[in-house]
């Protein structure tokens, strides 16, 4: 069993895109959804949930009226405006859990208490079981939840003897990508020819780095900009990262896309490319 | 000595590793003079952020003298060689039986500290 | 009443076209200020400063504790205070893991021995650049460091509410989001006509629903056969359309070179002024 994880570092270069292309040529594999923040995997894949799990992030405070006597010491001592100065309300949205203010209260009229950040989804596609999440908004990106999505889809790739895992990973660069790649054998970098695509390549794949494991990179887009293009193919050769593909500027994936459907479905020649990218993955991890 | 294994699950020599050491459901501590082994959980994963440390913190306070894992954050390291704990890098190892006998066989390399997260 | 009014600019992800607009919106604009508050990214000063890093800069500090460990009896009562795993205790020694500290403060709260002290770390920086018509200030936040929020909240204190203010904020539901919006007068909501945009627009609306913002929509990479996809959903919950930016090959090209495309396409300053006269009038009814 070989897990791949897709990153891209800058949002909005068509990762998710081309994991769902690439998730409907590979056999036998469970999918995991790694982008919790704007899980998007879904729309191409069209899942059927199977179950479902309320998620628990961190511990927020919590306050019982009845006890307050308007002391004012939590307001006094909260570091993050998360109390309010009239009357000494709670901000959810603002709280982050650091316990400072039950353990200043002289009454203990405040409490930590564990809150839902978002539900984990067990979920069946026509290409394989998916496991994916959603946080609720105002809830921080956590590489608990993550990890969460990850483990469960290595369970469930163990329990039926699957061949593939393929993780859409997190945007950016922090703990989330980090929580994405831990136990992957392959990273794959999607970019795309912009002066921040490229920067953002390069910051991401100092993180690759450390896991020792291979990458490989795909240019989304290429002719937009054949110049930094081929800055990019410099770049991949010298680091000596396979360049896995060149996907064009093409009308039939924004159209694909659009349709919610798989640009691997409408255009030969893409199929083409993508199944290229499956046989260079196969071999890269074979050796 | 006390060898610390980040394990999936509690159970005996058979059980598989866990790839993450400070998400680690349980870990397994072998004693390598007597070959007993206890599992312990690791209650630093459930922390939003921050369980690198933790985990750190609990192989610590269990007294581990070795601690093994396929990948150390910054901090963990940090932590634990501040601990005088010694820090090995497993890499093919499926099974905590065949890290014990990697480590019995003086296979296990010394680790770096990789990157880190922040949750 | 102030006569100008604050905008922020938000998308559901990265990549769709916010900074695209916040960009063209302030270089179409007289007499404006444009904050860059998406600082874990920020990318308007390719377009706006591309030399911004020799520009005069701001720190935005916080506070780490100091453990003295003369006075330190390792008691422990702050490692396991510690919400956050942001202190252990290794051989009677309290270990701080500044990256990982929210600068709470309570470990030197719960100090009996007042052994603990604080000292100020750089979080991130303002920089800051004066063009001609326009004031552009930009958050960033260090590397390694992961709180937004108060940089975003400094960024915030330069606020000139005589100028025409457009905040380009992080993108997503986040705490850093909903730090940027707060107390602008209207926020765009910057879409593209795909189920991801969809999705994702849907996700920004709860959130703005839920802090009672007012705002509109602006649908990037507009095309006629496609546009329904938001239009539909738009109408249904009475949400306003204000702009379409099309589909434009041309518009991709000049954005991957840095360039804002109000410089090189005929009509667009005209019609952004329209928008912002639109949207100051709508908000100054609200």
């Amino acid at each position: 069993m070989k897990e791949i994880t897709v990153i891209s570092g800058k949002g909005g270069t068509g990762k998710t895109t081309f994991t769902a292309n690439l998730a409907s040529l590979l056999d036998n594999l469970v999918v995991g959804d790694c982008d919790v923040d704007a899980p998007n995997l879904h729309l191409l894949l069209n899942p059927e949930n199977k179950s479902e799990a309320v998620f628990k992030g961190m511990k927020l405070a919590v306050k019982n009226d009845d006890l307050c006597i308007d002391c004012g010491l939590c307001y006094e001592n909260c570091r993050f405006n998360a109390i309010t100065a009239a009357d000494y309300q709670i901000k959810n949205l603002k709280c982050e859990g650091c316990a400072v203010c039950a353990y200043v209260c002289p009454t203990d009229a405040i409490k930590m208490e564990e809150t839902e950040t978002g539900t984990l989804y067990e979920a069946e596609s026509r290409f394989g079981e998916m496991v994916h999440a959603k946080l609720i908004p105002g809830a921080d990106t956590s590489g608990k939840l993550v990890s969460e999505v990850k483990n469960r889809a290595s369970e469930l790739a163990k329990e039926k003897n699957k061949d593939w895992i393929l993780i859409d990973g997190s945007p950016g660069i922090g703990c989330p990508v980090i929580a994405s790649l831990t136990g992957s054998d392959l990273a794959v970098l999607v970019t795309e020819p912009t002066m921040s695509g490229f920067a953002d390549l390069k910051r991401v794949m100092e993180v690759v780095n450390h896991f020792k494991i291979p990458a490989g990179i795909v240019i989304n887009k290429y002719d937009l900009n054949e110049n930094i293009s081929a800055k990019i193919e410099a770049y991949a050769a010298e680091e000596k990262i396979e360049l896995l593909t060149k996907i064009p500027y093409s009308r039939v994936i924004v159209d694909s896309l659009k349709k919610g459907e798989l640009f691997v479905d409408n255009d030969a020649e893409l199929r083409t490319k993508m199944l290229t990218v499956k046989e260079k993955l196969t071999k890269i991890l074979e050796k | 000595m006390k060898l610390v294994i980040p394990a999936v699950a509690e159970g005996n020599m058979e059980t598989e590793v866990h790839d993450n050491f400070g998400r680690a459901t349980f870990f397994a501590f072998i004693d390598t003079e007597t070959e007993e082994i206890d599992f312990v959980e690791n209650t630093a994963a459930k922390k939003s952020s921050g369980a690198g440390v933790g985990a750190a913190q609990l192989c610590a306070d269990n007294e581990a003298d070795i601690v093994t894992a396929y990948h150390f954050g910054p901090k963990a390291f940090k932590a634990l060689t501040a601990a005088g704990i010694e820090v090995l890098d497993l890499n093919e190892q499926k099974l905590i039986k065949e890290v014990y006998s990697d480590y019995k066989a003086g296979k296990l390399a010394e680790a770096e500290a990789g990157p880190g997260g922040h949750h | 009443m102030a006569e100008e009014i604050s905008l922020s600019i938000l998308s559901g992800k990265g990549g769709t076209g916010k900074t695209t607009l916040a960009v063209n919106l302030a270089l179409a604009l007289e007499n404006v200020q444009l904050l860059d508050a998406d600082v874990e990214e920020p990318n308007d000063y390719l377009f706006i400063s591309p030399e911004i890093e020799s520009k005069e800069t701001e720190s935005v500090m916080r506070l780490i504790p100091e453990v003295n460990d003369d006075k330190c009896t390792a008691c422990r009562k702050c490692v396991d205070f510690c919400e956050y795993n942001a202190l252990a205790m290794m051989l009677d020694n309290v270990l701080v893991f500044e990256e990982v500290c929210h600068s709470c403060g309570g470990c030197k709260i719960v100090c009996p021995e007042d052994a603990i002290t604080e000292k100020e770390k750089e979080l991130g920086k303002l920089r800051h650049d004066s063009l001609s018509n326009l004031d552009f200030w930009q958050g960033e936040l260090n590397t390694k460091e992961e709180k937004a929020v108060p940089v975003i909240e400094k960024l915030k204190t330069k606020i000139d509410r005589d100028k025409k203010v457009i905040i380009d904020s992080p993108p997503g539901t986040t705490c850093p989001t909903i730090e940027a919006i707060t107390d602008t007068d209207f926020t765009i909501v910057v879409t593209e006509p795909s189920p991801f945009g969809l999705h994702d627009l849907k996700m920004v609306i709860e959130m703005l629903n839920e802090i009672e913002q007012p705002f509109a929509v602006v649908i990037n990479r507009a095309e006629a056969d496609s546009d329904y996809l938001i239009e539909d959903y738009c109408q249904e919950e009475g949400i306003k359309i204000i702009l379409k930016i099309p589909f434009s090959r041309k518009i991709a090209e000049l954005y991957s070179e840095g360039i804002p495309f109000v410089d090189k396409l005929e009509g667009w300053d005209e019609k952004l002024q329209q928008l912002y006269q639109e949207i100051r009038e709508e908000a100054l009814k609200q």
